[in-house]
């Protein structure tokens, strides 16, 4: 075994993963070669200081996710696509870490006396163990009261994100859900181990111009809340149904109910203004 | 929807039948790791974005074909070593005038003086030994041996990972990455040498 043949197992010899008698005839030749003993010597240095490599600290730039956005769209620019209208769509996710950033939650008040709270929870209702959702101006209040020991976790949709967790052992939680963003923010509230949750389109500061579109069902309830300035609501096992709208109606319920007419979906208003979009 | 709602293969599916925030949820989810892979390979911040920006746009472009063979990861490794190759690629045929070009003037023909803007290998090595870093000698390495060094001890991607990544056997991907040690190696003593003159 000549030197360079030696070098062609060194990172296989340093691993054990070298065969017997390769093992064996390279043991040999280091042994009576002092160069190639230096230079496995380094050779494992060199390891050594890669191993330093997953330690880097890297700074992710702030205008990282604005210019994968900004290059979606010009993909979604250029005709060949030929896709539905989605050049909002990667812009707004580009922000949507900024909205979740800035959502405010108030400290959870827990009403431990299993007894009175019924009457603060959304339109008079008493419902246990079911998220209920009541619209006070743009913002929501999110209500929840438990029979035994459950968790609310609100997340983003689209990241995947926990926002907050709320441990509860049979007291009620009531907390407001706020957007102090532009754009209307989307969040998914679920009691872990139930089935179905809800998603909750919130409106930003800014109201949204555009009166048409076409997308998933999540889309929708965004459009809604951004041009209506009215939480949203969602309770459907398809957010993913796809639907175009245009808003022509003064009022959301009537877009909503207008763009759903064919689609399986019910929606209604709640009190506060706030609309509900259902499975029929 | 439940806690699997994370998981890479059915945000693809859900993407593919057109739902766009399972598509963006797949770029926050992959971004940050898609960028520390493009960073290490560019040393470049702009340059890193771009390659990630680009490579989500391929991603997009290709998604009705992924078949899910190999995890989103490695396909997605795949993709932004191939944006990076051909930035690579793109700035070496950048310079490409003819050492033997003259050039018109008013007072007759002269010789093109061709200045190469890039730093020579010499002042690559300086900033090397300069950095008295790892990374600044990973840097030196021929591109697809920095890839294969990035994918392996700073992704922690396994050979066969690795592989699929590049399209490559895993036997040749062994036997690449062992050349690309050894290279490392003597560039590192080239380093010390440096410092000892």
């Amino acid at each position: 075994m000549n030197q360079d043949k030696a070098r062609e197992f060194f990172s296989a010899y340093h691993e054990d993963s070298l065969e017997p008698g390769l093992k064996q005839a390279l043991e040999q030749r280091l042994r009576s070669d002092a160069t190639l003993q230096a230079d496995y010597a380094a050779f494992v240095e060199t390891i050594s200081q890669l191993e330093s490599l997953k330690h880097e600290e890297i700074e992710i730039p702030s205008y990282l996710s604005d210019r994968i956005a900004t290059r979606l769209e010009q993909v979604q620019s250029k005709p060949k696509f030929g896709l539905p209208v989605w050049a909002a769509w990667f812009r707004n996710a580009a922000f949507a870490g900024l909205a979740i950033a800035a959502l405010t939650f108030a400290l959870p008040m827990f009403h431990t006396d299993k007894s009175t709270s019924q009457s603060s929870i959304a339109g008079g209702s008493s419902s246990v163990d079911q998220l209920v959702f009541k619209a006070d101006g743009s913002n929501i209040i999110l209500n929840y009261q438990s029979s035994g020991t459950k968790t609310v976790v609100v997340s983003s949709p689209l990241s995947g994100k926990e926002i907050q967790r709320f441990n509860l052992d049979g007291q009620t939680l009531r907390s407001p859900i706020e957007n102090q963003q532009d754009n209307a923010a989307l969040f998914k509230v679920e009691v872990l181990g139930d089935k179905i949750a809800s998603l909750i389109a919130v409106p930003g500061t800014a109201t949204l111009k555009a009166k048409s579109g076409d997308g998933t069902i999540q889309d929708l309830s965004l459009a809604l809340a951004g041009h209506y300035h009215v939480p949203v609501v969602i309770e459907a096992a398809d957010v993913t149904h796809h639907v175009s709208w245009n808003f022509a109606s003064p009022d959301a319920v009537s877009a909503a109910t207008q763009a759903l007419a064919n689609d399986g979906f019910s929606v209604d208003q709640r009190s506060g203004g706030l609309i509900k979009i259902l499975d029929r | 929807m439940s806690e699997s709602y994370l998981d890479d293969q059915m945000l693809i599916s859900r993407a593919q039948a057109g739902d766009k925030s399972s598509f963006n949820a797949l770029i926050r989810k992959h971004e940050t790791r898609a960028y520390q892979y493009a960073f290490r390979l560019t040393r470049n911040p702009e340059e890193a974005a771009d390659i990630v920006a680009d490579g989500f746009v391929r991603v997009f472009n290709a998604l009705h074909n992924f078949k899910g063979q190999s995890a989103f990861t490695t396909w997605l490794y795949r993709i932004l070593t191939n944006c990076y190759l051909d930035v690579r690629k793109k700035e070496k045929n950048r310079v490409t005038t003819s050492l033997e070009a003259v050039l018109q003037t008013p007072d007759g023909e002269v010789e093109r003086q061709i200045e190469d803007p890039s730093a020579s290998p010499y002042e690559d090595v300086e900033k090397a030994a300069r950095e008295t870093s790892i990374e600044g000698a990973v840097a030196l390495l021929p591109e697809y041996q920095r890839a294969m060094i990035v994918m392996y001890h700073s992704e922690s991607m396994t050979y066969e990972e690795i592989a699929a990544a590049l399209d490559l056997p895993v036997g040749t991907v062994k036997s690449r990455l062992n050349r690309a040690r050894i290279s490392l190696r003597e560039l590192l003593v080239r380093d010390e040498e440096l410092f000892r003159i």
